[in-house]
């Protein structure tokens, strides 16, 4: 993978391009928010990779969440799709999070999405029995999620700059013989995003985590499971490409262009990690299939309309412009998504959420939710002076 | 290219090819243990795999597993592709994508030269090596019960570690009629209508000849008769 966030196009432009193929734009007539049936609301994320979940370790789950809920999902994610005709119902990893393309028109949501059930899922189901707070359970849950559908963004960048080059719509036209040949999901790209996930989580620690991910993949439909033997860097690039030789192949040898040439790096136009943030997150909030008031969770992905509070103004007008700096730079960040730099954390011990942000090397800034969509900066100091040890 | 220009060309002509892999079934047929010890074919079977890979690299993926398409201009090029009516013989394996081939010559500019360098042609040499050795272990303990002719040669070996594609060189797929639509060359001819259902025909027949028994009972007059008739014919 070699384009990162600096060479990508806004998507925005993306889409104003394929405008200009035919067919390569196509109305959607899903429902982005397929899964869940009864009405949610939605917090927008952001696809930095960062997210505090905040919510208490007391909680327990109702009894009828096991059969109702957890049960239900198991079906979905390991068992629905060993029959290929059984419809577009989503699979494997694909149940618990989805990906809508920006080459659907329409004006309706594109990017991710991720009912925050499917944290409750895996924490009770992939990660069950294994030493960790619940919270940490959910970020790693989180974390998995969003590599997985973050490469189907990536496939889908790739395609459409092919698609701008060849003047080709070849997005479109791969997914009407899919339909037509009622093939329900593309086993090389669930293979690719499955394997772009355990390549993520291979770094976690303690180990357990990523071994627990690998045992759930193994069991889960033809595709996502072969993941696990393509996550060396060669077998991967080798599958990336496999995948948009599958989007833009025949179409490229009807333009005279022989892609199968082994000059031709076929994934070198998928975006690095750096570059997927571009796409967006949508978390669902279906904390009712949970049994859980939706007060029990907080998920931050980004913190935006930051308000600097009197005692906040006094002190930052003492300390160092480098400082400053860095606290307007990451005020920025923090309303695009919390980069991991950051290092969210909540206060403990402090009345109210208090969270923290850190600033540079020794410096940190406690925030506090407004409860109107905004955040207020309460205070910025050192390391130490904020109570960090 | 733009579509004015490409309608009046043919759309280029494709083959359909399936992948077949021989692979070394190492499992003792009671399934009790290994005919050979696992370590020894690894790197074989490495090697296989990068065949397979290099395979897959000069072809385009099929919505179908082990499918693939190839250019049909492009065929003379490939060394491992077979017409499907002849299986490649033994003269054949040096040829194909297999093991053997990986030892012999490389697969060059392929990024998967790597695996067939020195390693795999000692890890080739000391599996030939293995199995003579069992062949003549089991020849010595089990004496006349034992055949020789039922087991491969250790020179056959390179049979079950190869891979190739097979074709139908008469049979080829325009590219439109892949992409249909979106294709940029005109659309294959839409399929004939289909033949009238028998079933229907005879339902129709049945009463036809009704209305005609009917009219002549009397029970419709000749120009009901007709209509009736007419309209009957007309669905």
């Amino acid at each position: 993978m070699t384009i990162d966030e600096h060479q990508m196009k806004p998507i925005q432009e993306v889409v104003q391009a394929l405008g200009d193929v035919s067919r390569a734009l196509v109305p959607y007539e899903g429902d982005p928010w397929q899964r869940p049936i009864i009405p949610v609301t939605v917090t927008e994320g952001a696809g930095s990779g960062e997210v505090l979940v905040d919510m208490s370790e007391e909680w327990d789950y109702p009894d009828w969440v096991e059969r109702e809920t957890w049960d239900a999902l198991d079906r979905d994610v390991f068992e629905h799709s060993d029959l290929p005709a059984a419809s577009s119902r989503a699979a494997g990893i694909d149940a618990l999070a989805w990906y809508v393309s920006f080459h659907y028109t329409g004006g309706g949501p594109w990017g991710i999405f991720i009912p925050v059930s499917s944290l409750g899922y895996c924490e009770n189901r992939i990660f069950r029995g294994l030493r960790a707070t619940r919270a940490g359970k959910w970020h790693l849950a989180y974390d998995a999620l969003l590599a997985h559908e973050q490469m189907h963004f990536a496939v889908d960048y790739a395609s459409a700059q092919w698609e701008v080059l060849l003047h080709a719509p070849s997005w479109a036209g791969l997914h009407e013989r899919m339909r037509v040949d009622s093939v329900p999901y593309l086993q090389v790209e669930e293979q690719l995003a499955n394997a772009f996930m355990l390549q993520c989580s291979s770094s976690w620690k303690p180990k357990s985590f990523d071994r627990a991910l690998r045992e759930s993949v193994a069991k889960e439909p033809p595709g996502y499971r072969d993941a696990l033997s393509v996550t060396d860097r060669d077998s991967f690039e080798h599958v990336a490409a496999e995948v948009v030789k599958i989007y833009i192949g025949l179409h490229a040898v009807e333009r005279g262009l022989n892609v199968t040439a082994s000059v031709y790096d076929l994934a070198a136009l998928l975006p690095a990690r750096t570059g997927m943030t571009q796409c967006p997150v949508h978390i669902i909030h279906d904390e009712d299939r949970m049994g859980l008031p939706r007060s029990a969770v907080q998920l931050i992905t980004r913190i935006c309309n930051i308000r600097e509070s009197e005692r906040f103004h006094r002190r930052y007008q003492s300390l160092d412009r480098t400082v400053q700096r860095s606290w307007s730079a990451m005020k920025e960040r923090l309303s695009a998504g919390v980069p991991r730099s950051a290092r969210l954390e909540k206060m403990k011990g402090l009345p109210g959420d208090v969270f923290s942000v850190r600033i540079g090397d020794n410096f940190r800034v406690h925030l506090q939710p407004d409860g109107r969509e905004g955040w207020e900066a309460m205070d910025i100091g050192s390391h130490k002076e904020m109570g960090h040890g | 290219m733009n579509s004015t220009d490409s309608d009046k060309k043919a759309a280029p002509a494709l083959h359909r090819v399936q992948i077949v892999v021989k692979r070394w079934a190492n499992c003792v047929q009671d399934g009790s243990g290994w005919l050979i010890d696992p370590a020894h074919l690894v790197a074989v079977n490495r090697a296989l795999d990068g065949c397979i890979r290099f395979i897959e690299s000069r072809t385009i993926p099929t919505l179908r597993p082990h499918e693939r398409f190839i250019s049909k201009a492009t065929c003379g090029d490939e060394r491992w592709l077979f017409d499907v009516n002849r299986v490649p013989i033994e003269a054949d394996w040096p040829i194909a994508a297999g093991v053997m081939d990986a030892i012999t010559v490389g697969i060059r500019g392929s990024r998967f030269q790597k695996v067939f360098g020195r390693e795999l042609v000692s890890a080739w040499q000391a599996l030939k090596e293995q199995w003579e050795a069992i062949i003549r272990e089991a020849q010595s303990r089990l004496g006349d019960r034992f055949h020789a002719t039922d087991f491969p040669r250790a020179q056959d070996l390179g049979g079950y570690f190869i891979a190739w594609g097979e074709y139908s060189q008469t049979q080829e797929i325009g590219s439109h009629k892949l992409l249909g639509r979106f294709s940029i060359f005109e659309p294959p001819e839409p399929p004939p209508p289909p033949p009238p259902d028998m079933f229907e025909v005879f339902k129709t027949t049945k009463k036809h000849i009704e209305l005609g028994e009917q009219r002549r009972a009397g029970h419709i007059t000749e120009q009901e008769y007709i209509d009736r008739v007419g309209k009957l014919f007309e669905n």
